[in-house]
């Protein structure tokens, strides 16, 4: 019977160090960001306000974006790693800081990053588009004043030929004038044209081109159940590993932001 | 074992006191010296950010108005030009002097051809409503830096205050004194107005 002792009180005190280890965990983590950043990185829309060709048409030209960028020329230069990230938020202007979300998801390398947020309404049957944030890096600024942004939503996001209620070809229309700017005056391409890319859009907008990575997500799990977890696991030896190994390597592979702050230049269109 | 004498006890005592008291209030004085420090330094590059971007804000939205005054001002002045040498041509033609008609037909052509040159490099630089929309992006954009600057050093100035006011830092950190918050009314939030 002695024998047992040691066994059982090896469980109890190792439970008590998991709980403590989990506790100053829970206590240490950052601020949580209005947004929480998604896996593709480049486009948010955890309302689902966009439709599915909008977003893997972001993400496709982002990701381009951000490779082309990082050419050695462009690295020896500081101006590589440009990043555009696309979110929506359903709210007002306001509800939260741009700039905190900006700086927390690390848009951009060399500080070239530029985030676009769109805010909506939304009533039972829609969203409604109700206004936009464009936020710029410091050293993109330098390329990309705000004074170029808004004249390019001037003409392209309220392009009267486009309807207003279709917000997804007015972002998207905008969103290929921003890149043409950056490929040519950031870059020096002797040109960039997205025609075709806004004439593919137009034709398969309506279509379903799969998930996002997003869509598969698990939100991460409460602290106390992460006790459970680990109470059950040192007391009954089992391993939920269906349940746990995705939280665990959530975090591995996907985009990521190339670590750029912002300095607070943004302004709302 | 040997006795120990009153005044060997004595010596133990005080190193025994020297220890307890005085190795952790040189901790503590270290600690709010380098702590002192390390808090000050950010607080002078911050006041150097809002200075920076203090400047640039006041660079761009004076060459962004300057940019719209003068593209009014440039455009007339090269359609004035190009007025003038058609003129200077048709009176040259009249007058069947070549020379002057050519010279004002080259006037001409190379004035329009600047004028054209700078309609594509100012594209809207002939749509006054787009640019005060772009100018006013641009004094939005560059007035939320500046204030994120100021926010960021009161942050700072907020942290240096507390930390030399608190217990026990203020015994060692007497002759510092506080900073005073930026505020947001020392630089100019009034839209600067067209001529």
């Amino acid at each position: 019977m002695k024998r047992f002792r040691p066994k059982w009180k090896n469980i109890f005190f190792s439970s008590i160090l998991a709980f403590i280890l989990i506790f100053l965990t829970a206590c240490n983590s950052g601020p949580t960001p209005a947004i929480k950043a998604t896996e593709e990185f480049y486009i948010n829309d955890r309302p689902h306000a966009l439709l599915n060709a909008t977003k893997w048409t972001i993400l496709t030209y982002s990701e381009n974006l951000y490779d082309d960028s990082r050419e050695q020329e462009y690295v020896n230069q500081d101006i590589s790693g440009t990043q555009i990230v696309v979110a929506t938020y359903v709210g007002a202007v306001g509800d939260f800081n741009t700039t905190e979300l900006f700086n927390t998801w690390e848009i951009g390398d060399n500080d070239m990053g530029i985030l676009i947020v769109l805010f909506f309404f939304e009533n039972e049957e829609e969203f409604i588009y109700n206004d936009m944030i464009i936020e710029i890096g410091p050293r993109m600024s330098g390329f990309l004043s705000a004074f170029t942004a808004e004249v390019l939503a001037n003409d392209y996001f309220d392009d009267p030929s486009i309807p207003e209620f279709d917000y997804d070809q007015r972002l998207i229309n905008y969103y290929f004038a921003i890149q043409q700017y950056i490929y040519i005056n950031v870059y020096n391409y002797a040109s960039y044209d997205f025609q075709s890319y806004l004439d593919e859009y137009e034709d398969n907008k309506y279509e379903f081109f799969g998930l996002l990575p997003s869509d598969h997500e698990i939100e991460s799990l409460p602290a106390w159940v992460w006790v459970l977890i680990i109470i059950g696991i040192l007391a009954f030896g089992i391993f939920p590993g269906r349940l746990l190994f995705p939280l665990v390597f959530k975090g591995v592979g996907g985009n990521r932001g190339g670590g750029g702050r912002s300095g607070g230049y943004w302004f709302r269109h | 074992m040997k006795k120990l004498t009153p005044l060997l006890w004595v010596g133990i005592v005080a190193a025994l006191a020297v220890v307890v008291i005085g190795v952790p209030t040189a901790g503590v004085w270290v600690y709010a010296y380098n702590g002192e420090v390390s808090r000050r330094e950010p607080i002078t590059a911050a006041r150097g950010n809002i200075h920076a971007s203090l400047n640039g804000r006041y660079e761009k939205v004076g060459a962004f108005i300057d940019a719209i005054e003068d593209a009014n001002q440039t455009i007339s002045d090269f359609l004035t030009i190009i007025q003038e040498a058609r003129l200077a041509f048709a009176e040259a033609l009249l007058n069947n002097n070549p020379v002057d008609a050519d010279a004002a037909a080259e006037t001409s052509d190379s004035t329009f051809t600047q004028l054209v040159a700078y309609m594509e490099d100012n594209p809207d630089s002939y749509n006054t409503i787009s640019l005060y929309e772009g100018y006013l992006a641009e004094f939005s954009a560059s007035t939320n830096a500046v204030i994120y600057q100021i926010e960021e050093f009161n942050d700072l100035i907020t942290n240096y205050n507390i930390f030399i006011k608190t217990f026990p830092n203020v015994i060692f950190l007497q002759g510092k004194t506080a900073f005073e918050a930026y505020n947001l009314s020392y630089y100019n939030a009034e839209l600067p107005t067209f001529n």
